[in-house]
């Protein structure tokens, strides 16, 4: 309130050159009544400002403001929108003008901005004249509506720089005291500042940024929504062999043979949607390759960006493991089958050579020369299922035709553990399309895990049904369980739960790993309840529409010895 | 009456494992180490049944396969794939070629096996 009573009461004057200087002596409380609007007027204006960036839509909001405050028959707007690369007009009426009044106000504002906005934003805004403003208001033919009796113009400035202009009009005549002139100035000050400190504050952002994206080792590349390249660094100019910018996207998804980027670019800035390939080739590059869309201030997608991450020497590495691990595997194999058949011999029926030490003795060789070779059958398999190199092959097969053909293998490992398997089948099932190689891993895998895992003499039950869209295996037993803080873990390679680890020595820990990785890749699930001591419960769930077919070249190893 | 058996196979205990678990006097074990040897063998003997192994010095069994399916009598013999490769296209170009079965040395039984040759010769 002390602000306001310093002040004197002024007299308005008309801002006409050469009119009469006319002193309209103003009540004292009309003229406290006027600040106090105008001083709540610039204080809310700033408030309602503060995530105001755009200068069009600042004006927009001072504009409100004129309205309520200033008398006007038109309030007129030319803008230079620095995103877009062009002047905008507006002119808001609130009294009805006819559109000569509207032209010369447009040809006064363009003459204004002409004069006082730097050439380097008349220059690269084409044909400011030929301008439209988009008119809120009625447009009136009335003559008496042509002509333009009071104005003032203001700069709209942006960092010192004119960027466009306001000019408020009236066919009343003498209108607008040089203390309206300065309140509407004083606002479209607040209006600007506010709008360049958001500015500067995004500029400094964006250097941050664009430095930080300039030095990168990931190659990125930044596209307009016409999927024109405006940016790339020089990691993604040396991945492409393409320029910095100027380009079409497609030429870049040509470079692509093993995936379609450009459908995964309208789809990632359709969806607004992160997508990530985890693996893609430029000639015998391997890429990471992410797709993002970026979004402008107001929220809209305005273009995207791809990024891609070197990860050649991970994958060289990778396949060369991979490699070591299938070529040692087999050589491994042919030892493994003379052991196993020598074994074998000395165990055959016709030999009595052996005493009961001896044949025990052999005994335990054999056994753990299957392990060996189950041993070496999985790391083929993991190896397949890591480098995705493994086929998957679906024919219309009956479910229970194949896990019970599955089982007929474990039958005397089952005897041998004297576990009973109670099986309960759903008749009348449709056959599905099934993988048999693979669907025998995954039963193979369960059951015997439920036998291994299980005391001598228990129970193992096995259940084939179908509910709604779904096939479902449930294997269960009664045996050790899974501990619970060791749940989380049950799926990854080489993980074999301590309860289980000092009870059995056998086991390789890749079972669970491979019939996961090849439940994944069918579209298949798998989950499990368990309680330690209690026993475990699998359920294998598959689509009714089977399992999905892939090519590959390499079919997974379908046999287990026991 | 007494059944040739050709093993082109360049590991010598699968042959003396071979040789003493089929009986001599209904089987007539020729061996080979070699590919081309063992198509030699095959296209002179006509065995009853062919064991091939795939890795071989030489040509491989693949070859040797591709080979012997051009000959006459080649066209229809019976050929078991007995190897420990499984990690290659060999499987599918195997039975593309006509092969009556593929297997898996380390993982199939001697007693499965000489159960496997009766019932080819049967």
């Amino acid at each position: 309130m002390d602000q306001i009573t310093t002040l004197q009461p002024n007299v308005t004057i008309n801002n006409k050159p050469g009119a009469a200087v006319e002193e309209n002596i103003v009540s004292m409380e009309e003229y406290l009544q006027r600040v106090r609007i105008q001083q709540m007027a610039i204080k809310t204006l700033s408030e309602e400002l503060t995530h105001v960036l755009d200068l069009g839509e600042a004006v927009d909001v001072v504009n409100k403001y004129l309205w309520e405050i200033i008398d006007y028959s038109a309030a007129t707007y030319i803008i230079y929108n620095i995103q877009e690369g062009r002047f905008e007009a507006r002119s808001y009426l609130k009294e009805s003008v006819s559109s000569q009044f509207l032209t010369q106000v447009k040809k006064e504002l363009v003459e204004y901005i002409q004069k006082h906005s730097e050439e380097a934003i008349v220059g690269s805004a084409a044909s400011i004249s030929d301008l439209v403003p988009l008119i809120f208001g009625v447009v009136t033919d009335e003559f008496s509506k042509n002509n333009i009796n009071s104005s003032f113009i203001t700069p709209l400035r942006v960092g010192g720089k004119i960027v466009g202009a306001l000019m408020v009009t009236s066919t009343k005549e003498d209108l607008y005291s040089k203390e309206e002139i300065e309140f509407a100035d004083m606002l479209v000050k607040i209006a600007s500042i506010s709008v360049a400190r958001i500015h500067t504050f995004i500029q400094s952002l964006h250097s941050r940024t664009e430095t930080l994206v300039k030095s990168i080792s990931d190659g990125v590349v930044m596209f307009d929504q016409n999927y024109q390249v405006t940016f790339a660094n020089e990691a993604m100019m040396k991945y492409t062999g393409l320029p910095d910018e100027g380009y079409k996207l497609e030429e870049l998804s040509r470079l692509f043979d093993d995936i379609k980027l450009m459908g995964l670019v309208k789809k990632s800035l359709k969806e607004n949607i992160y997508i990530k390939i985890p693996r893609t080739q430029i000639s015998r590059f391997w890429y990471e390759l992410g797709v993002i869309p970026i979004v402008n201030y107001k929220g809209t997608v305005a273009g995207g960006a791809i990024i891609l991450h070197d990860i050649t020497s991970i994958v060289q590495i990778d396949t060369a493991k991979t490699e070591f691990v299938s070529l040692a595997s087999h050589q491994l194999r042919t030892p493994l089958a003379a052991i196993r058949w020598y074994t074998e011999m000395l165990l055959s029926k016709g030999n009595d050579n052996l005493t009961s030490d001896q044949r025990e003795f052999v005994e335990v060789i054999l056994t753990s020369n299957k392990r060996m070779i189950n041993l070496v059958n999985s790391l083929l398999n993991v190896s397949r299922l890591e480098l995705g190199t493994f086929a998957v092959d679906p024919k219309n097969a009956d479910l229970i035709e194949v896990t019970e053909s599955a089982l007929e293998e474990l039958i005397p490992y089952a005897e041998e553990k004297k576990i009973t398997l109670e099986k309960n089948y759903q008749e009348n099932l449709d056959k599905l399309p099934l993988d048999i190689g693979l669907m025998s891993i995954i039963v193979q895998n369960l059951v015997s895990n439920a036998i291994k895992y299980s005391p001598e003499g228990n129970k193992v039950y096995l259940s084939v049904s179908r509910e709604d869209a779904r096939y479902i295996i449930r294997v269960k037993d009664s045996g050790y369980g899974i501990p619970i803080e060791q749940q989380q873990q049950i799926f990854t390679k080489l993980f074999r739960a301590d309860n289980v680890k000092t009870k059995h020595t056998e086991g390789t820990g890749l079972g669970l790993y491979i019939v996961k990785s090849i439940l994944d890749t069918v579209g298949g699930k798998i989950s499990f309840k368990s309680k330690e001591g209690e026993g475990t419960e699998f359920v294998v769930e598959l689509p009714v529409s089977g399992m999905k077919s892939r090519e590959g070249i390499k079919p997974l190893e379908k046999y287990r010895v026991y | 009456m007494s059944h040739v058996v050709l093993i082109i196979e360049d590991e010598e205990p699968v042959h003396r494992a071979l040789a003493s678990i089929l009986m001599p006097d209904v089987y007539t074990l020729v061996t080979a180490t070699e590919g081309e040897t063992g198509l030699d063998l095959a296209l002179t003997k006509h065995p009853d049944l062919i064991l091939l192994d795939i890795m071989l010095p030489g040509i491989d069994g693949i070859e040797v396969l591709r080979r012997l399916r051009r000959d006459e009598w080649g066209s229809k013999a019976k050929v078991v794939i007995l190897t420990n490769l499984s990690d290659s296209y060999s499987e599918k170009e195997a039975k593309s070629l006509g092969v009556d079965e593929y297997l898996i040395k380390s993982n199939v039984s001697l007693e499965d096996l000489v159960k496997k040759i009766e019932g080819y010769l049967s």
